[in-house]
């Protein structure tokens, strides 16, 4: 697609693009800490990505204001028009993310993770959160090129991660009943992995979002199987 | 066994995205003036009962389609047709057809109001008279009462009938030509950008009257605002250097085009 | 400093400019009043005649009112003046001195008051154009006798009324309300107004409705090809054909092969209306092609015809632009004499033409006429019709300005 022919018009629409991009960016710093953390007990990375999280939100409003401008101003039309009204949604989708890590940051700090028994859920959690990481990784790299491809891949992935997320649950729901001394340290468990279904789930939001970018259509279930042979942007 | 629920259900209320009939059938239609064509095989339907948009850049031929179709294209000596346009299923450029009993049923109004420098009651008569109709003073009287009511303008005017058509501010000679053109009671009104020349209020009240006659008229409007179109029409055809680049329902044409050069246009990025 | 330079030389050049445009206008005003006055002031002595009032006595003699001597009763009544005349000679030298004209003014007069046959009444007697030369510019008695236009015995009978103070001088409207005269004294214009307004007549009811019928024709219905392109152009020429040509024409075809009336207005008429056509039809096409256009295609949408946007839009909205062309044509026409000249409008007429068909003169002519009269009695005449002619075509001009104004539509 050419330039617009006022060339300000294509600065503010990169300017709104790159925002959420930049807003993916720090999501993907977060759940990487996320995963670290879960690795290494750190309270102090844990502080950081709690107090990383204003930045995330600053950018997101910072984006729907850019949005509020360019559609009283410009009147955009057909792809620009989905790119700029979608870009709320997306926003609103990273800005959750980033609160759910940050949710996990401060359960960790109060100590969910200094329980020596719960091991095994730890390396569960810390496999979600690589799954999330890569699903929401491959979206937002589409999202930045205007196309589809990762979208089936993610779908198919995020199945995995439910199921991870079910098998965590009983596990930890047997504990407590094995064990119901221990319940205040074992449903902090519960309340992480929860917020890390809840990222994965975003995911394929930001996924639907950028379909809607690219072909202007809402995703049907019987179109999500067709994403293969969606073309580029 | 009909309930007393379903007897209460308005017919109205059904969904108003029923099948349109089509009016106006064009088919291969190609005007040149002299040795240059301006149109080329234009494939084009108008539906019944609702508002039609024409878009595109200047010169891609939207005027010169729009005039073919009350044959307004005649008058211009260098204008040749071919192609055929089919109206309520007769042939309007059949040599029989007499073009003055066609134009009665086609209203159109131009980009610059252009009321004659007579009376507004002479303006909104004029038609009536030169068709023959309502002979009789008062059913005049009402004739042009009601035109002017279903053009917005009575309660502005109706003190002032015999003032002069020229003296009236910009948006009321416009709204004017509407009802000097509604008062033949035609099937189909074309406008040719009809608010290029007013301000933004005085567009907002013909955009309102537009919404307000295509419950019984068909409309046609060339426009050069896609927002208006947006606004007004509920079908837009895109033309572009005297091809029809692409025709469908309005939310789809400003939502995802087919076409690129569609996109390129409505998106600004047409040069 | 440059800068300026050039602005002193542009304002120098403007103030110029300014001040050529003031002369040039000064010059025209200067020249206009020069005309004007010098005009006015040589047709003074039209005007007012000198005459002299005498008692006609009728009382006493038997009135036979089918057959009377008008001519005898004024000799009469002059010869009671001076009773020292007894030849023949002399008595004719002083009946040379009143006007030939106070025989019909006495008959005008009797018939309008039938109470005057009855009794003694004055009436005032004009003197001949000699005398009335006399009484206003005098004359030159060192030349001899024969030069001059009165003998010492004439002059002495002249000084002699005035001694006695029974010359009077009094404004005559001899010039308003008399035709052509061999007497200048009572020569008038009446008779070449009238005809002068036949004429026209004859003009705009040939020339009107033809003129912009064809001009409508040739604007909105003739196709564009070449034979339109060479009426058009001939018409333009025709425009600018010296009016003597069409003379020629009108005496050829009407009064030669149609065989019309010569002298008659109706002639002449036809003559100036081949004058006026190109004009009449060159500024009807102007006015038509000032009307906006968008008039014409709103009119066509509503379904109009081609003819119906003419008659019913263009022509109506054109018409304050065809009426002003159409009486300047015919100010011009008014104003022409050669062409009237060579189809016989010259004569010498002293009826006011009645209908179109009776001879007739045109004022231009009779200006014509007058000023190449030997009689010096003329010269004051001539000045007068021009200035009547003049006082004529600013009423038809103010005509159409006024029209123009009154008919003018705002777009």
């Amino acid at each position: 697609m050419s330039e617009h022919i006022v060339s300000s018009f294509d600065e503010e629409l990169n300017e709104i693009s790159d925002g959420i991009i930049t807003m993916g960016a720090l999501v993907l710093e977060a759940l990487k800490r996320v995963e670290t953390t879960f690795k290494n007990n750190d309270h102090n990375l844990a502080q950081e990505i709690i107090d990383s999280d204003a930045q995330i939100n600053d950018l997101g409003q910072s984006v729907e204001n850019k949005v509020f401008n360019i559609l009283a101003s410009r009147q955009p039309m057909a792809n620009d028009l989905r790119l700029v009204f979608s870009a709320v949604k997306m926003a609103l989708y990273l800005e959750r993310c980033g609160d759910m890590c940050k949710g996990i940051s401060k359960r960790i700090v109060k100590g969910a993770l200094n329980e020596a028994d719960s091991e095994d859920t730890i390396n569960h959690l810390i496999n979600m959160s690589i799954k999330v990481y890569s699903n929401l990784a491959l979206v937002l790299d589409d999202y930045g090129n205007k196309n589809c491809q990762n979208a089936l891949k993610v779908w198919r992935s995020d199945s995995e991660i439910d199921s991870l997320y079910s098998g965590v649950l009983t596990e930890i729901l047997n504990a407590i009943k094995s064990n119901p001394d221990a319940i205040n340290t074992l449903v902090p468990l519960l309340f992480i992995a929860r917020y890390l279904e809840r990222v994965g789930d975003q995911a394929t939001n930001i996924a639907e979002e950028t379909h809607f970018i690219v072909t202007g259509e809402d995703l049907t279930d019987e179109a999500k199987i067709q994403i293969e042979n969606e073309t580029t942007f | 066994m009909v309930t007393e629920m379903d007897q209460n259900v308005n017919i109205d209320d059904v969904d108003t995205k029923m099948e349109k009939k089509s009016l106006i059938h064009c088919n291969d239609v190609n005007v040149f003036y002299d040795d240059k064509q301006a149109l080329f095989n234009v494939d084009l339907n108008i539906n019944e009962k609702e508002v039609t948009s024409l878009i595109g850049p200047s010169g891609c031929g939207k005027s010169t389609f729009i005039r073919c179709l009350n044959r307004m294209n005649d008058v211009i000596e260098t204008c040749s047709f071919n192609g055929s346009i089919i109206i309520n299923g007769q042939d309007i450029y059949d040599p029989e057809i007499d073009v003055v009993e066609l134009r009665a049923k086609i209203g159109m109004v131009f980009q610059k109001p252009n009321p004659f420098p007579k009376s507004v009651f002479d303006n909104v008569a004029y038609g009536p008279k030169l068709h023959g109709r309502f002979l009789n003073k008062s059913d005049m009287n009402n004739k042009v009462e009601d035109s002017l009511i279903k053009a917005g303008l009575w309660d502005e005017i109706k003190d002032r009938l015999n003032e002069p058509g020229t003296a009236l501010s910009g948006g009321q000679q416009q709204r004017l030509c509407i009802a000097r053109a509604i008062a033949v009671d035609p099937e189909i009104i074309l406008m040719d950008e009809p608010c290029s020349a007013l301000d933004p209020i005085a567009t907002a009240r013909i955009e309102e009257l537009i919404d307000e006659l295509k419950v019984n008229y068909t409309i046609v409007i060339v426009t050069h605002s896609m927002q208006q179109a947006a606004r007004v029409s509920q079908r837009t055809a895109f033309f572009h250097l005297g091809n029809l680049i692409e025709v469908g329902d309005t939310e789809k044409i400003f939502r995802s085009p087919d076409n690129e050069q569609t996109e390129a246009y409505v998106t600004g990025r047409y040069g | 400093m440059n800068d300026k330079a050039l602005t002193l030389k542009r304002k120098f050049a403007e103030t110029r400019f300014k001040i050529y445009g003031l002369a040039s206008l000064f010059l025209a005003m200067v020249m206009l009043v020069v005309i004007i006055s010098s005009m006015t002031y040589r047709s003074i002595p039209a005007f007012t005649n000198y005459g002299i009032n005498l008692e006609i006595k009728l009382a006493n003699e038997f009135i036979d009112k089918d057959d009377l001597d008008y001519r005898g009763i004024i000799r009469e009544t002059i010869f009671s003046l001076d009773s020292e005349c007894d030849d023949r000679k002399c008595r004719r030298s002083f009946s040379k001195l009143f006007s030939s004209g106070a025989a019909y003014d006495l008959r005008d007069a009797l018939e309008e008051d039938e109470s005057l046959y009855e009794k003694n009444f004055n009436f005032y007697i004009l003197f001949s154009d000699d005398a009335d030369l006399f009484y206003k510019f005098g004359i030159d008695k060192n030349l001899p006798e024969n030069e001059r236009r009165l003998n010492d015995q004439e002059i002495l009978w002249l000084e002699g009324f005035q001694e006695k103070g029974l010359v009077e001088k009094k404004f005559s409207s001899n010039l308003f309300t008399n035709g052509d005269s061999r007497e200048p004294e009572i020569a008038g214009v009446l008779g070449a107004v009238i005809g002068s307004m036949y004429t026209i007549l004859i003009t705009l009811i040939i020339s009107f409705p033809t003129g912009v019928l064809a001009a409508i024709y040739l604007e909105s219905f003739a196709s564009k090809n070449r034979i339109t392109d060479f009426i058009e152009v001939n018409i333009n020429n025709l425009a600018a054909v010296p009016s003597i040509v069409f003379g020629l024409l009108g005496l050829a075809l009407f009064i030669n092969f149609f065989g019309m009336p010569r002298s008659a207005p109706l002639v002449g008429g036809c003559v100036l209306s081949l004058m006026t056509l190109p004009v009449i039809i060159i500024a009807t096409r102007a006015s038509l092609q000032s009307v906006p256009p968008s008039i014409r295609e709103a009119a066509l949408a509503m379904g109009a015809s081609e003819m119906q946007v003419v008659f019913q839009h263009i022509l109506p909205a054109a018409l304050p632009g065809i009426l002003t062309g159409t009486i300047i044509g015919l100010a011009r026409a008014f104003g022409e004499s050669a062409p009237l000249l060579l189809i016989g409008m010259v004569a010498f007429v002293v009826d006011i033409p009645q209908s179109v068909m009776d001879p007739a003169t045109a004022l231009p002519v009779q200006v014509y006429i007058w000023a190449d009269s030997p009689e010096r009695a003329f010269v004051a005449k001539t000045s007068a019709a021009t200035l009547v002619l003049i006082f004529l075509l600013i009423i038809i001009n103010l005509a159409a300005v006024i029209l123009r104004k009154k008919y003018e539509l705002k777009w």
